[in-house]
């Protein structure tokens, strides 16, 4: 397990660019809603002395009487980050065929015009994948959800002896969630890699061998997809230290405080890159054992 | 046994009765003076804790026994009201709050809309469990011969509204009077409805007796002929009550904890019930509640005993409980006066008690909190300090919460903040790792500022007939914001005097709104002279009656050199042409804006280049004001208000300008965003 994330780190320094790909998609989609914002913020309070207070971070009183004052287009802002974040996401199955063939074939280094031709080859069959998964998320999520609250008695006031089990509850059902939705999120993650691999005209076809793959290496696939959540939680905490680490009261500071959450945002998006390809190796090397002893 | 034990009661019952009526009546004082000695004496090295002089006029006095039958969630009651007429006039009817008929049907005026019994409970609960009422059996007067009694609206004409009962009195009270009357009554206490009633073994017993109102001698208050104030129960309002002395006889199973208003001045066990005795002298309602699951903690301020009734599982934050009550009782000694009652219970309800809310009754608060809550959120700390602060305002200070609600909620939530930002510099709500870090004054002022309808009513509107949504944030935060205003205007040192002044004239009484202004206008004309009174008192009028919102904005800066004269000036021969050597006079200007409808007088910073500041005062009158300066460098900032003294203005943003536009704040929060977005962005991939 530890060679696939190996070999996974590897492949994401060989494909590089499409690491840089996904980090300047990132960042101009970002940028196009907070820019507009800068300008609205600037606009309506950038002569105003209490601009000194938004360094020290959240203001109330600046809040209330920005949203009070100035605050009609504030909605819109956020409407606009809803659908920039959807958008983000539909680019975002597109982008995945062609990092999924590009980690399967492992070609000697980036291969362009392999990229973006499976980038739109796989596209709507990863599009389709992506709808079934988000049901089978969303029951999960649900699922949970009835459990927590009938657990809690239905969230009734008068029926709860205390409110003990509100909070109780969460500390046992979210590592249990969690460690069963990473079991789907697993598979989804194999149906990409089986269509791909395989052919196959129907994403179910592709559900179905990957489910057959998990069940047959269930132990290692799963292991190896825990490793990978675990190594994102690295990054989570190394940024948790960070960003407490220093008080941001100049503009020095706050550069300084753009420049660690790129880092951030690029080491994110590289283990969603190590994720899949350390998948696709597991994938590759444990079929291709199961073929080989197929023919003995 | 048990006739034994009553009347021995009742003999103390007496002795208090004969010391209250003796007192008020001034009648034939010299003569029942030494009786009065011995018997008050006897009652002190008794009990230790009544007062040694009565704190108030004590005009409604209660004695009841009650009986609370757990399983049918019923208490059956006998009880004794002494009521000395404070007026010269006579007196015909005595008007009783009945309270718990809010919750008797779905036509009451606190009910009206009501239409929910729930489908899954049982026949039983349908049919009597959810409805709360309270019935009078009977009432006799001093000879024992029964009155007639009648449901009365008062306010409206609604029939089906039996919140107000009318006793018709045979012999009318004589002025300055007195008359006692019997009453038996019993009731249905309510599931868990607005702040009383049951849930589960918890009982919390407010606004549970037949509760005389309150007579209004002429020239008191808004009354021009004395009568009585007694509302209905409306929904959006709390209560109004006399001062008076109430003796209470609690009869509950003996595994239930009790907590009332007062002291306990008794207790025994028969059996499987136990009966309590609570008096509580000088205090204008009586609240008491029954559980058998509270762990009764005590600790001790000055001689006040602090009684904290909390379950097993809040107990980890008794401390938080009992640092905030001593805080507030230190601010009150030094600020005002002393707390000056023997105890203070504190009743933190469990979880399925919470309809009884965070409340204050005469020396018991209740204060709901939880364990789970993380430490940079203050609630525990700021209900207890607003409940208790009631304890000045709207118990000592007794005004009508129904008609004047600000009077109460205003001045409390003014002192709420003062006092938690005086204890918890911290901040009421505080995260680090987000760097938000609030206070209690621009908490309150931010809930007020971002209410629904901010003109919806007036401080004056009469509290019961309000309708908004936003009534709650008017009557809170836009009182408290506007005492913050006031204090600002006249400075810490003038409003302590104020207020202490304030509170001398009328402790123990009921004031209105005119009371506290003449209070205002007595000191700050006598400390200030009339001229500098007058724009402070002119804000109060405002504040009190108008809608309108505060709000001043610096509109520009400019610096320009004066050009040259040009033209014809002593004749129209020689023209006056531009010089090449002209060297203008160097000139800034400050434009700022009056922009709401309300005036207060301001402070303006004027910052130069050369660091020179310079602090203006203007009347606040105009709608627009220009300062000029001549032959100084140039202006580069202007603040209205910098010493935040006006927290009523509903825009702090167009307080100021700047020309140097310092941008760092904003590229902070453009960054925030931007990382925000990114993070959103990377994380719901995950869904795909
Ligand atoms: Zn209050």
């Amino acid at each position: 397990m530890i060679g696939a994330i190996q070999y996974g780190l590897g492949q994401l320094w060989r494909y590089k660019k499409v690491w840089a790909i996904l980090y300047v998609v990132t960042l101009l989609m970002a940028v196009l809603v907070a820019y507009p914002f800068k300008s609205y913020l600037e606009k309506t309070l950038g002569n105003s002395m209490m601009i000194s207070d938004m360094l020290k971070g959240f203001d109330y009183t600046l809040y209330i009487d920005f949203v009070n004052n100035y605050g009609d287009l504030f909605g819109t802002f956020m409407n606009q980050s809803f659908w920039v974040i959807l958008l983000f996401l539909i680019l975002f199955i597109f982008f995945n065929g062609g990092m999924v063939r590009l980690f399967l074939d492992r070609t000697e280094a980036y291969d362009s015009r392999l990229f973006w031709s499976n980038c739109a080859a796989f596209f709507w069959k990863f599009f389709r994948n992506s709808i079934y998964f988000l049901i089978i998320h969303g029951i999960i999520f649900i699922l949970f959800l009835m459990i927590y609250s009938y657990l809690c008695k239905g969230f009734s006031i008068s029926e709860l002896d205390s409110e003990g089990i509100i909070f109780a509850a969460p500390k046992y059902l979210a590592p249990i969630y969690i460690l069963v939705s990473s079991f789907f999120f697993m598979w989804q993650d194999y149906t990409k890699i089986s269509l791909v691999r395989n052919h196959y005209k129907w994403v179910y076809q592709g559900m179905f061998d990957s489910i057959r793959f998990i069940r047959r290496n269930l132990i290692s696939a799963w292991g190896l997809y825990l490793l990978n959540m675990l190594l994102l939680a690295l990054i989570f905490t190394i940024n948790y230290f960070i960003t407490t680490a220093f008080e941001i009261q100049s503009f020095q500071t706050v550069v300084l405080s753009f420049l660690f959450a790129q880092l951030f945002t690029i080491a994110r998006l590289g283990m969603k890159m190590v994720n899949l390809s350390s998948a696709a190796y597991w994938y590759t090397s444990k079929t291709d054992s199961d073929e080989s002893t197929a023919e003995y | 046994m048990k006739v034994g034990l009553i009347s021995q009661l009742s003999d103390q019952k007496l002795v208090g009765h004969l010391v209250t009526k003796t007192y008020f009546s001034g009648m034939n004082q010299r003569a029942v003076f030494p009786y009065i000695l011995i018997l008050l004496l006897g009652c002190i090295s008794l009990y230790g804790q009544r007062f040694e002089e009565p704190l108030s006029a004590r005009t409604d006095n209660y004695d009841i026994q009650l009986f609370l039958d757990t399983d049918k969630k019923q208490v059956k009651a006998n009880q004794t009201v002494t009521f000395r007429n404070p007026s010269a006039d006579t007196i015909r009817t005595m008007p009783f709050h009945m309270y718990y008929n809010a919750f008797k049907n779905n036509r009451s005026n606190f009910n009206t809309g009501y239409s929910g019994i729930p489908r899954d409970i049982p026949q039983e609960e349908k049919e009597n469990g959810i409805w709360g009422w309270v019935e009078v059996l009977s009432v006799k007067n001093e000879q024992g011969e029964p009155l007639e009694s009648r449901y009365i609206q008062p306010d409206d004409d609604n029939v089906n509204d039996h919140t107000v009962l009318e006793v018709v009195l045979e012999k009318p009270i004589p002025p300055f009077g007195t008359k006692t009357l019997e009453m038996e009554w019993h009731s249905q206490v309510p599931k868990a409805k607005a702040r009383t009633g049951y849930n589960k073994d918890y009982f919390f017993m407010v606004q549970w007796y037949p509760k005389l109102g309150v007579y209004e001698p002429a020239g008191s208050r808004f009354a021009e002929v004395g009568a009585w104030n007694c509302h209905q129960y409306h929904p959006s309002t709390e209560y109004f009550g006399e001062f008076g002395v109430y003796q209470v006889e609690v009869d509950v199973p003996k595994e239930y904890v009790t907590g009332g208003s007062g002291f306990v001045l008794n207790e025994t066990t028969e059996g499987d019930r136990k009966k309590v005795t609570y008096l509580a002298e000088d205090v204008i309602d009586f609240a008491w509640t029954a559980h058998p699951g509270f762990l009764e903690i005590k600790d001790e301020w000055k001689g006040v005993e602090i009684k904290l009734l909390v379950r097993p599982e809040h107990e980890c934050n008794k401390e938080r409980f009992l640092l905030s009550a001593k805080h507030t009782l230190d601010f009150f000694e030094e600020y005002i006066e002393p707390y000056p009652y023997p105890t203070l219970t504190i009743v933190s309800p469990p979880f399925y008690g919470l309809f009884s809310g965070a409340m204050e009754y005469p020396t018991l608060i209740t204060s709901p909190t939880l364990c789970d809550l993380p430490l940079g959120i203050k609630t525990t700390e700021t209900l207890t300090i607003h409940e208790l602060t009631h304890q000045y305002f709207m118990q000592m200070i007794a005004t009508n919460e129904q008609e004047e609600p600000w009077m109460d909620e205003g001045f409390t939530s003014f002192f709420e903040a003062k006092i938690l930002d005086q204890y918890y510099p911290e901040g009421v709500v505080y995260f680090d790792y987000f760097d938000v870090q609030i206070d209690a004054t621009e908490f309150r002022r931010g809930r007020f500022m971002a209410t629904e309808n901010p003109k919806a009513s007036a401080l004056s509107d009469w509290g019961y007939q309000t309708i908004s949504r936003s009534t709650r944030d008017i009557v809170y935060g836009k009182a408290a914001v506007g005492l913050m205003t006031l204090e600002g205007l006249v400075g810490d040192a003038m409003m302590k005097d104020i207020i202490r002044a304030y509170f001398k004239r009328w402790k123990f009484k009921h004031p209105c709104r005119h009371d506290f202004l003449d209070v205002v206008q007595e000191v700050t004309t006598s400390q200030l002279g009339d001229s500098l009174a007058a724009p402070i008192n002119t804000f109060l009028q405002d504040f009190m009656y108008s809608t309108e919102v505060c709000d001043y904005s610096v509109h520009s800066i400019d610096n320009f050199e004066e050009p040259e004269a040009l033209g014809f000036f002593e004749n129209t021969s020689d023209v006056r042409l531009p010089s090449a050597n002209y060297q203008g006079i160097k000139k800034s200007k400050v434009v700022v804006w009056r922009n709401g409808e309300f005036i207060v007088p301001q402070e303006i910073r004027v910052t130069f280049e050369d660091g020179e500041e310079i602090i203006e005062y203007w009347d606040g009158k105009a709608r627009i004001y220009e300062i000029f300066y001549e032959g100084k460098s140039n202006v580069v900032c202007a603040e209205m208000d910098p010493f935040q003294k006006i927290p009523f203005d509903n825009n702090h943003i167009n307080n100021s300008q700047n020309l140097k536009q310092e941008k760092s704040g904003i590229t902070r929060y453009f960054v925030s965003f931007l990382t925000w977005l990114e993070n959103a962005m990377i994380t719901a991939s995950t869904l795909v």
